[in-house]
């Protein structure tokens, strides 16, 4: 007899508790008595239709009374938190777009801050590995500006001269043959002396640092042992030998040491400075650590150094044109990279902040739609304060997720990261955002967030909740559209400032990649060999040896043509000193760059003679001594075209009877990577001028280079086992190498560039199309009074572009001081770039048009009937 | 100032008079299709009473669950002193707005 059993469910479901009773209770009668007198078919519809409707009066029409607990407030802390609380979470479900993009894009910019700070904090703040490492400097000779290494005299002469300096520690890197009994191998030596352990804080993981009085002992690094000695565990007191000596390893370094310099050394041996001096003056061949004395300030040390330099100089004109100067060991290993790192901080600084004028952009919008809801509850009884506290918790909410998913988003850069920290930041420890800084980012990001998403409100006075002004169109206020069209203008600026940066790298990095090389790479392959000292003494069969490798590995399939230099270009040469016959007497030695390549060099890597001759196959140590030197040298010490048949000394020392002859003048090679510049370059032949090494370069073709490189090392030591074979590099990689930091910073600074302009392109558009909307009514009186729609869109996209001209003004203001920043990054470019403003100019405002294009059409379709009808 | 009532209001505040001691909400809605000829359904009606209620015009009381309500009670209604002068108040605007209009009303 009783009402449907599904509908009386529903019913339970649908209705509290209160209108359930008394409801349920008089559909249960009226069916009951329906059923009665016009029987089940009638009643059961009845009931529905009648369920259906009292649902809707409850719940739609009507209001049923749990939910007027939402405008009321419940007395009690846990109540009154609950009451904060939910609203606060109940925006992911109402507002899931405005919640999600205030809260990615506020992660994104925390978390491109935040690896960018943790690299730069790295690189720029941290201390060094070493003890006291704000005292550590790197003393250097300077010629032109370009430095390199000390000559042991000029060190010697330096202690003698009571220095503000306490310690040296001169470093002598070398690639030693390491002689086993079944194979011959390279191994990087650095010759040291004690005190380079002390000064750098090393200490063994076992076994001991050498006596003064070892000059044969040895200390290995912790990798060296484990891979490379016969029995990793029982380094100590192994015997190796080293360039034909024996010597006994003593200790093994800590695994965690970091060489400062020649980070690739895998063992240290005791460095015979005495030996040293039986050298020439000139020759440079020490790397030197030192520590300022305690209290003496960098500028005490250069004064220091210019006197001394000048002292010597008087003493020895040899040295005419040398200075001896320091440079802080943080500048040295972090130099380069200095103005990447801070032009990539500064991207994610910017980036940060356009997050921000978004989000408050959105705020805004946010705060006028919830106006008449405020509104409504501040007419229900609603504090001012409650309201406030409620806006509070809500953003706190996004911003507080924002920032901690930002943080995570930083690990994860920074994981992305690490690979390209060897090539961009090889010497400095790890990048690793610590504990301290993730929680500095996180509240950074927090407060950035809060305030960007608080601030606006206030301005706009949701918080206020005036009914009147919220019953009027609320949308048509002033203030409201000053704070979005000032947030908009903020963002076109600063998205101006990132696509100018990224615009300016961009261009360095194309023109960097089209430099010609002024030779082929394509297919390059070498590696370094070396000749063991007691077999291969004599030029003679050094060359020899050459012309063997030479002839075998031309034979490894695929390769179509061998290359044999001592200095490949890429890798750069040696500096040597040059003198000129007949110049005037006293004139100071320059520095060049000098290269020794076998006959058919120059054909083999596609390089060009333009005057003169190659060296070839006639220029043998029987015959007089000739070079080849690039079109730079010919300009900078021949101005007037007759540099072929010039006599010139190239080496250290002074000049004897050994007048060397230019025959040739070759292209420009870019000898020393893609971002340097060309250096005055000679080409001796290793015919004339040999060393016990070689490089040993082939070129392939393309899909047989993994072959080669295998067969390559086969092939060299087929000729002599003895001959120790280096590690394999190919052009392609060098190339990209000379290129990582440029790339990873135009890659980070464009990223932050396009995000820069999406949010831009948003902001401005929900502001033109908010504005055009508010026009609608002034729209349809111009079109009644005949105004063409083409005028009406005008206006709208005159608009878009009025904001966008204000902000690219700023832009370029702000633009034209912060590009100094990434200045030591630009090739070829002038940071003040005319095509490249021109173009992000250019493409702002065309973005901006575009932005603008949407509600401008609905403008000019505006129905003047239709419009003031609704008016 | 007496609180002003919506029509709707008036007519189940009419019924609750006329009703006595019997108004609760099946009474109510079948006062309503007799006299009013309108066809309310009973969540409406409820709606309305809680309003009221809450602003104080009427006062309820719950008699004992029946089984023809399948358990459930039956909630009479009674309309307070503050209810029965908004409702006179109410009808004497009404009177007053029309008196005199009857042969203009005829007529159309």
């Amino acid at each position: 007899m009783s009402a449907p059993r599904v509908g009386q469910w529903l019913l339970a479901r649908m209705l509290d508790a209160g209108s359930h009773e008394a409801v349920a209770g008089d559909l249960e009668e009226g069916y009951r008595r329906l059923r009665a007198s016009r029987g089940r078919i009638a009643a059961t519809i009845w009931f529905w239709q009648q369920a259906i409707r009292s649902v809707i009066a409850c719940r739609i029409t009507g209001r049923r009374r749990a939910d007027a607990r939402r405008f009321d407030f419940e007395p009690g802390p846990w109540g009154g938190l609950r009451d904060l609380a939910q609203p606060a979470f109940r925006q992911f479900r109402d507002r899931p777009l405005y919640s999600l993009t205030i809260a990615g894009t506020l992660a994104l910019a925390v978390g491109a801050s935040a690896a960018s700070l943790a690299v730069v904090k790295r690189a720029l703040v941290d201390p060094l590995p070493y003890p006291a490492d704000d005292e550590l400097v790197s003393l250097l000779t300077s010629v032109d500006g370009m430095t390199s290494a000390v000559s042991p005299h000029v060190l010697l002469d330096l202690r003698a001269s009571n220095p503000p300096l306490v310690q040296f520690a001169p470093i002598r890197p070398t690639s030693a043959i390491y002689t086993q009994e079944r194979a011959t191998e390279s191994v990087n030596v650095s010759f040291v002396d004690s005190s380079y352990f002390a000064l750098l804080g090393a200490t063994v993981a076992s076994g001991r640092l050498w006596e003064s009085n070892e000059v044969d002992a040895l200390v290995v690094t912790a990798r060296f042992a484990r891979e490379r000695l016969p029995n990793g565990r029982e380094a100590i007191g192994q015997t190796m030998v080293l360039d034909g000596r024996p010597r006994t390893v003593v200790g093994v370094m800590r695994a965690d040491f970091v060489p400062p310099y020649f980070m690739a050394t895998e063992a240290w041996a005791p460095l015979d400075l005495q030996g040293l001096l039986a050298d020439l003056r000139t020759r440079r061949t020490l790397t030197v650590l030192a520590r300022r004395a305690p209290g003496i300030e960098a500028e005490q040390l250069d004064t220091f150094l210019a006197l001394f330099t000048r002292q010597l100089q008087d003493r020895l004109p040899i040295h005419a044109g040398q200075s001896f100067v320091a440079r802080g060991l943080r500048d040295e290993l972090v130099g380069p990279a200095r103005s990447a790192l801070v032009g990539t901080a500064l991207a994610a600084a910017l980036l940060l902040l356009i997050v921000a004028a978004n989000i408050a952009g959105l705020s805004t919008a946010q705060a006028v739609t919830l106006r008449h809801q405020t509104a409504v509850r501040a007419a229900l009884g609603a504090t001012p304060a409650r309201l406030l506290a409620e806006h509070c918790v809500e953003s706190a909410v996004l911003a507080l997720l924002g920032a901690v998913a930002g943080v995570g988003a930083a690990y994860a850069l920074i994981a992305v990261f690490a690979p390209y920290q060897p090539v961009v930041l090889a010497r400095l420890g790890p990048i690793a955002l610590d504990g301290s800084m993730a929680v500095a980012f996180g509240a950074i990001g927090t407060i950035v967030g809060l305030a960007a998403a608080l601030l606006p409100r206030v301005i706009v006075g949701a918080g206020r909740g005036d009914v009147l002004r919220s019953a009027r169109s609320s949308t048509d206020d002033v203030t409201v559209r000053a704070t979005r069209s000032g947030l908009v203008i903020a963002q076109v600026a600063i998205a101006l400032v990132l696509v100018v940066a990224a615009g300016l790298l961009v261009r360095t990095i194309h023109h960097l990649s089209q430099r010609n090389l002024g030779f082929d790479s394509s297919g390059v392959t070498w590696l370094q060999v070396t000749f063991p000292g007691t077999k291969y003494q004599s030029s003679e069969r050094q060359i020899q040896a050459e012309r063997d490798i030479v002839e075998r590995v031309r034979q490894v399939p695929g390769v179509s043509s061998v290359m044999a230099s001592v200095g490949f270009p890429l890798t750069g040469g040696s500096m040597a000193g040059l003198a000129i016959k007949g110049e005037t007497p006293g004139t100071p030695r320059r520095e060049i760059a000098y290269l020794s390549v076998a006959p058919g060099f120059v054909g083999d890597i596609r390089a060009r003679i333009v005057a003169g001759r190659d060296v070839d196959v006639t220029d043998t140590l029987r015959t007089d001594r000739v070079v080849v030197i690039n079109e730079t040298m010919a300009r900078m010490f021949w101005p007037k075209g007759d540099a072929i048949g010039a006599q010139v000394y190239i080496g250290p020392g002074a000049p004897g009877s050994q007048w060397i002859t230019v025959v040739g003048i070759m292209a420009d090679m870019r000898t020393h990577g893609l971002t340097e510049p060309i250096r005055p370059t000679a080409f001796g032949t290793t015919w004339q001028y040999s060393w016990p090494r070689r490089h040993i370069a082939v070129r392939t073709e393309s899909a047989a280079s993994g072959l080669v490189a295998s067969n390559l090392k086969a092939a060299i030591q087929s000729v002599d086992p003895s001959i120790a074979v280096g590690a394999i590099s190919t052009a392609e990689q060098t190339l990209a190498n000379s290129l990582a930091r440029h790339r990873l910073v135009t890659l980070s600074v464009a990223v932050f560039g396009t995000v820069a302009i999406v949010l831009c392109v948003c902001g401005l558009y929900a502001v033109v199309a908010l504005n055009a909307q508010q026009r609608r009514r002034e729209y349809a009186i111009r079109v009644a009074l005949g105004a063409r729609p083409g005028g009406v869109r005008w206006m709208v996209v005159r608009h878009a572009l009025v904001l966008t001209g204000l902000g690219i003004g700023i832009g370029v203001a702000l633009a034209v001081v912060s590009v100094r920043a990434i200045q030591g990054m630009l090739h070829e470019v002038q940071p003040i770039d005319g095509p490249t403003f021109a173009l992000a100019m250019c493409g702002l405002a065309a973005l901006a048009t575009l932005a603008a294009w949407q509600p401008a059409r609905r403008a000019e379709r505006v129905d003047p009937v239709e419009v003031l009808r609704a008016e | 100032m007496a609180e002003s009532l919506g029509e709707f209001e008036q007519l189940v505040m009419l019924a609750v008079v006329r009703l006595d001691d019997e108004a609760y909400g099946t009474s109510i809605r079948e006062e309503l299709k007799h006299r009013a000829e309108r066809d309310v359904s009973p969540g409406a009606i409820f709606t309305t009473l809680e309003r009221l209620e809450a602003r104080g015009l009427v006062t309820s009381r719950y008699a004992d669950a029946t089984a023809e309500r399948g358990g459930r009670r039956k909630r009479f209604y009674t309309l307070s002193a503050d209810g029965r002068r908004a409702l006179t108040r109410s009808l004497e605007i009404v009177k007053r707005m029309a008196r005199g209009l009857e042969p203009k009303l005829g007529r159309s």
